[in-house]
């Protein structure tokens, strides 16, 4: 009933084309994550599902419906917005119940429903409070409240945790992932966050510049980006991404310069000699050389100590690459160390920047 | 040398009480003194015929136990009552509201409906009193009269036929851009995603505006309230120039009878009385509005 369907949907305001062509679909009950850099239209997105804007073209349907002309209040949708959102002249209860007078349910099935929905959030004690009383978390707890006291089919989430402090995101993340469990509704949630989309995601949507830039489960994104702004978007510290040109092609492998320094990769359907590539490798599939033998020579020009693990940001042939090594490293700046690139786990963007498969 | 001495904060401090010390000496001289002349004033029988011009004595509080039996006084009372909540507690701020609220929305020739609205609040209230004059001038060539004309109607005489509704009906039109403006301010300080969170939690327009935006707008309302009812209570010049308090003190608010008072019947020490009265009722409606309602000024 809460298959949402994005079809050929484009959005502009005056002359300025907002969303362009945008083709999702999010199965009932799945938690999708739409994520973006700012101005990708990941907001806009959202706000023509809740209807709070309008489709300049395309379709949106909702459990088969289409749902273009119907007006917010009809869709059953509910949302969590970015500032809360929450009336300030009323209670946490009545903000919570809102929705039900307005339908005028009785009032004690309306109290009934908001003691459930307190519980759930653990915040019984604050139904009496105004908005102004509440934490910055507190008030995340009531916007929420008010989403899921609807018994929503579908619900959204705009940038719900960036004004919170990075503990309370954590513990904020882990909830809204339980009451998804728990209500099994659709939910669509957008941040700039990755690392949010990474862990709560079960679909993740990347957006840019107003299009579709993959669409695909967490870890897919990750393993397989499709183009190189995914590439760098997912994961973090961002993927490495090294311009190099190929030198020679032809049989198992072939040979890439970066500037000065020639690396031997594996031979790709797409390569012919003279291709401008960009070799994309993450932080923690680089290691640094211990025998003298590596791919790559550089020099260290920032170091990043963080217990567990270090940053190495280094610099080969003018480009910044980063390497994650376990625990600590004993390195200076301006120590020059040779680095050696995990293969299997590299990947090779063409000049417009889409993923050169095997 | 002093001046080196003084810390930050103290150096802060002085050169904000200079700042304001032009307006406090005004207000001073114009107002408090003047506040306090009355007061002494309406202690004494002092006028400007007969044998207390030349020799006024204190008189104690008669003027204020007469006040009290005169029955044009309390005339005088109950028509700023109805003036005061007929144009500034109704008029003012119903259409203040409406305009607010319609030129909120992205209508055409908005800059001339503002113009429209705006305009006979920058005009001097003397000329207000002028213009409608001519506009409730009796014959058929009032401008009011030729209007009712084409659709029929005899000729009016409307400031002698409703001239207490003449006056409010001046009264709302000249004020209507103050409630609009403070209105509107009140209105833009109502976070745009409050509203879309009502909507998209089920509310219709009519739910949204009295459960949202009229709520969330009590303070500003009040504020206006407040304003409009203490300075609507000290008009004077717009009703003096329309109907001199007539006919027969049904337009005589409560400016125009301490002027009466004081400069037509020469009676200065009664009209300080009821001067000083109008200050009290004045000052109670300001309490009122700041503690029982907690206007923020």
């Amino acid at each position: 009933m809460s298959r949402i369907e994005l079809e050929g949907v484009w959005k502009s305001f005056g002359d300025v084309e907002v969303i362009k062509g945008v083709d999702i679909v999010v199965e009932q009950g799945e938690f999708a994550v739409f994520v973006g850099p700012s101005g990708c239209g990941k907001s806009t997105l959202l706000r023509l599902v809740a209807g709070l804007e309008s489709i300049s073209k395309g379709e949106f349907r909702l459990g088969g419906k289409r749902m273009n002309e119907v007006s917010p209040d009809r869709r059953g949708i509910a949302m969590v917005f970015q500032s809360y959102a929450l009336y300030p002249h009323m209670t946490v209860a009545d903000n919570i119940g809102f929705a039900l007078s307005l339908k005028k349910i009785p009032k004690p099935e309306i109290r009934k429903r908001v003691e459930e929905v307190a519980a759930i959030l653990r915040m019984e004690d604050l139904l009496a409070r105004k908005p102004v009383e509440l934490s910055g978390g507190q008030r995340q707890r009531v916007a929420i409240g008010r989403a899921i006291v609807k018994r929503p089919q579908v619900i959204l989430f705009d940038e719900p945790l960036s004004n919170l402090d990075a503990m309370l995101r954590v513990q904020m993340r882990a909830e809204i992932q339980r009451l998804h469990q728990e209500f099994g509704s659709t939910i669509i949630y957008v941040t700039h966050d990755q690392v949010e989309a990474l862990t709560m995601a079960q679909k993740i949507v990347v957006l840019q510049g107003g299009a579709v830039a993959q669409i695909g489960a967490p870890m897919a994104l990750y393993k397989k980006p499709e183009n190189a702004f995914v590439a760098q978007f997912i994961g973090s510290p961002k993927m490495n991404l090294l311009p190099a040109q190929i030198e020679r092609a032809g049989g198992d492998s072939c040979v890439a310069r970066i500037g000065m320094q020639a690396i031997s990769i594996p031979a790709r359907a797409g390569f012919a000699s003279g291709d401008e590539i960009r070799i994309g490798i993450r932080p923690e599939h680089i290691r640094v050389s211990k025998n003298g033998q590596s791919d790559l020579k550089s020099s260290v020009a920032l170091i990043e100590r963080l217990g567990s693990e270090t940053y190495l940001h280094l610099e080969a042939e003018h480009e910044p690459v980063v390497v994650r090594i376990e625990g600590d490293m004993q390195a200076d700046v301006g120590d020059e160390i040779g680095i050696v690139f995990d293969r299997v786990h590299c990947h090779y963007f063409n000049r417009s920047g889409s993923s050169v498969a095997a | 040398m002093v001046g080196m001495t003084l810390s930050y904060e103290a150096r802060k401090q002085l050169y904000l009480r200079l700042l304001m010390a032009p307006a406090l000496l005004l207000m001073a001289g114009l107002i408090v003194f003047p506040a306090f002349y009355a007061i002494a004033l309406s202690l004494t029988n002092e006028a400007l015929l007969g044998f207390a011009a030349r020799d006024s004595s204190f008189v104690g509080l008669r003027n204020f136990t007469r006040l009290f039996t005169d029955p044009l006084f309390w005339n005088s009372l109950k028509v700023t009552l109805i003036f005061v909540i007929g144009s500034a507690v109704i008029g003012q701020f119903a259409f203040g509201l409406l305009s607010a609220l319609c030129l909120r929305r992205p209508i055409r020739f908005k800059a001339i409906f503002n113009s429209i609205i705006v305009l006979p609040n920058a005009v001097p209230e003397m000329v207000v009193g002028f213009i409608w004059i001519s506009m409730y001038a009796t014959g058929e060539y009032g401008t009011l009269n030729r209007i009712v004309g084409w659709f029929g109607v005899e000729p009016q005489q409307w400031l002698f036929s409703f001239p207490l509704m003449a006056i409010i009906i001046v009264n709302t039109w000249r004020g209507i851009a103050f409630a609009m403006i403070l209105l509107t301010s009140g209105l833009e300080s109502i976070p745009k995603d409050v509203y879309e969170a009502a909507k998209v939690d089920g509310a219709t327009d009519r739910q949204i505006f009295f459960r949202i935006t009229l709520p969330m707008l009590m303070p500003t309302i009040f504020l206006y309230m407040f304003v409009s009812t203490v300075t609507t209570f000290a008009i004077f010049g717009l009703v003096y120039t329309l109907s001199r308090g007539g006919p027969a003190n049904s337009t005589e608010i409560i400016g125009i009878y301490i002027y009466n008072q004081s400069f037509t019947a020469f009676q200065l020490g009664y009209g300080a009385a009821v001067a000083v009265v109008s200050l009290v009722i004045s000052m109670l409606i300001g309490v009122f509005y700041v503690r029982a309602l907690k206007v923020k000024i």
